[in-house]
């Protein structure tokens, strides 16, 4: 039910008579989820949140840089070096105190994805790389939830609504990740008003979703050049093994059979650079330094971690870390050979060598 | 048959226009058209869909004259 001060807040959507009290309603019920809070996300979660959807969940691991601040209109300069997430909620409750932000400080994957997801209505992917795009992809893929879908290139954007009423999904149209060098804004130069107006038609296109409208998007992947102003929408057909290859890449997770004893500190920065999800352990006792302040690492002193077994992930890779790494190989064959835990490996040279190539924890 | 090619994205940096027409002989497929583009320019640089008539199609989809087709690489920024 909606108080009188949101009657009165929303009045201009209610009177449309589509919308009415009934849709405002399903809006202040439905939950969306936004993965990444850069120039499609900031604009985005900010109508979504003025038009009163219920519950956003925000999800980004990057702070605010002063270069984000030309397009990425929820961030003020004092915000520089903050969370974005954080800076988003605190924007997004102050101009609208009705909702729920929640908010998540990690990277999108297909290992902790099913988890963020499996409560919403929605997803809107306003990420910036075909990583997280792929995975967001398959997680919605195998939880059967429709996902809007935005991405720039310079002046020229894609826009779909997948995954929506058995229809067509990313990997219809780009059936595989390809290893070639992407081009996102910070390389490939953007516009502020770009990803401003992209962010607003994704949003546009959530709002349809969660109403009930009939979506002009679903179906088809629209493209427009903002700087020549021309546009195409192409006709995607449903492919058979899209939905395979999802689940495929999904399973891909649960395979370690390749995971070696050890691994390098470059390695385990490739991982996180690769958007895989990857569990981090740290076993020293909790007065050893420099403590590893990163939210991705987890705390468990040695002693512990055996009465802990629970809180290790079955199917992510799983990093223990000590300050050497003597400790922690001991502890990876323990768990190896003790509780048969294959997807455990040890970081070669422990937080010594995080310390040592200047791995940022912060 | 004339065949009006589009590149989006990074494939029109690529090939240094946004627009271009291919003569190729009646009852050739995509992958005729593509074979020939993909000689005459560096297309690795870039993965990309096919659209023919708005439509997105395999190679072994047949062109017909006047045939619209578009190689869309898919866009990461955001």
């Amino acid at each position: 039910m909606l108080s009188e001060k949101e009657h009165i807040r929303y009045s201009r959507q209610i009177q449309l008579e589509e919308i009415g009290v009934s849709g405002q309603e399903k809006l202040a019920q439905s939950t969306v989820v936004i993965i990444g809070m850069g120039g499609l996300g900031c604009p985005a979660a900010q109508i979504l949140a003025g038009a009163g959807v219920g519950t956003l969940r925000l999800v980004d691991f990057d702070v605010v840089s002063v270069q984000n601040l030309p397009r990425q209109t929820l961030y003020r300069t004092s915000d520089i070096g903050q969370p974005k997430v954080d800076c988003a909620s605190q924007a997004l409750s102050a101009l609208n105190p009705h909702l729920t932000i929640e908010t998540i400080t990690e990277r999108f994957t297909t290992g902790n994805g099913a988890d963020i997801v499996r409560d919403a209505d929605l997803v809107i992917d306003a990420s910036d790389n075909l990583q997280a795009r792929y995975a967001i992809n398959d997680v919605c893929v195998s939880l059967n939830k429709p996902w809007v879908f935005g991405a720039l290139y310079q002046f020229q954007a894609q826009l779909s609504l997948f995954n929506h009423n058995n229809g067509p999904s990313y990997r219809c149209v780009f059936p595989e990740k390809e290893a070639t060098i992407e081009d996102n804004c910070s390389i490939a130069g953007v516009l502020a008003s770009v990803p401003f107006t992209v962010g607003g038609m994704m949003a546009h296109e959530a709002l349809i979703y969660l109403l009930g409208f009939e979506s002009s998007l679903s179906g088809w992947l629209y493209i427009k050049d903002f700087r020549d102003g021309s546009e195409q929408k192409v006709a995607v057909q449903k492919q058979s093994d899209a939905f395979s290859k999802a689940m495929s890449n999904m399973n891909g997770q649960k395979n370690h059979s390749e995971l070696p004893m050890e691994i390098s500190t470059d390695q385990l920065q490739q991982w996180i650079a690769e958007g895989r999800s990857v569990q981090q352990i740290d076993i020293r006792e909790l007065w050893e330094t420099p403590r590893l302040s990163s939210l991705e690492v987890l705390t468990i002193p040695m002693n512990d971690l055996p009465l802990q077994l629970d809180k290790l992930e079955k199917s992510d890779p799983i990093v223990i870390i000590c300050q050497h790494g003597m400790r922690s190989l001991d502890m990876t064959h323990y768990l190896r050979e003790k509780h048969h835990i294959k997807n455990a490996t040890s970081l070669r040279g422990g937080v010594a060598a995080i310390t040592q190539n200047s791995v940022s924890y912060e | 048959m004339k065949i009006h090619v589009t590149y989006f994205g990074k494939l029109a940096d690529v090939t240094g226009t946004k627009r271009e027409e291919f003569e190729l002989d009646e009852g050739r497929l995509v992958s005729d058209l593509l074979h020939e583009i993909e000689s005459t320019y560096p297309m690795e640089q870039a993965p990309y869909a096919v659209s023919v008539n708005h439509r997105i199609v395999e190679s072994s989809h047949s062109l017909v004259s006047n045939s619209e087709v578009a190689l869309l690489p898919p866009f990461s920024g955001g």
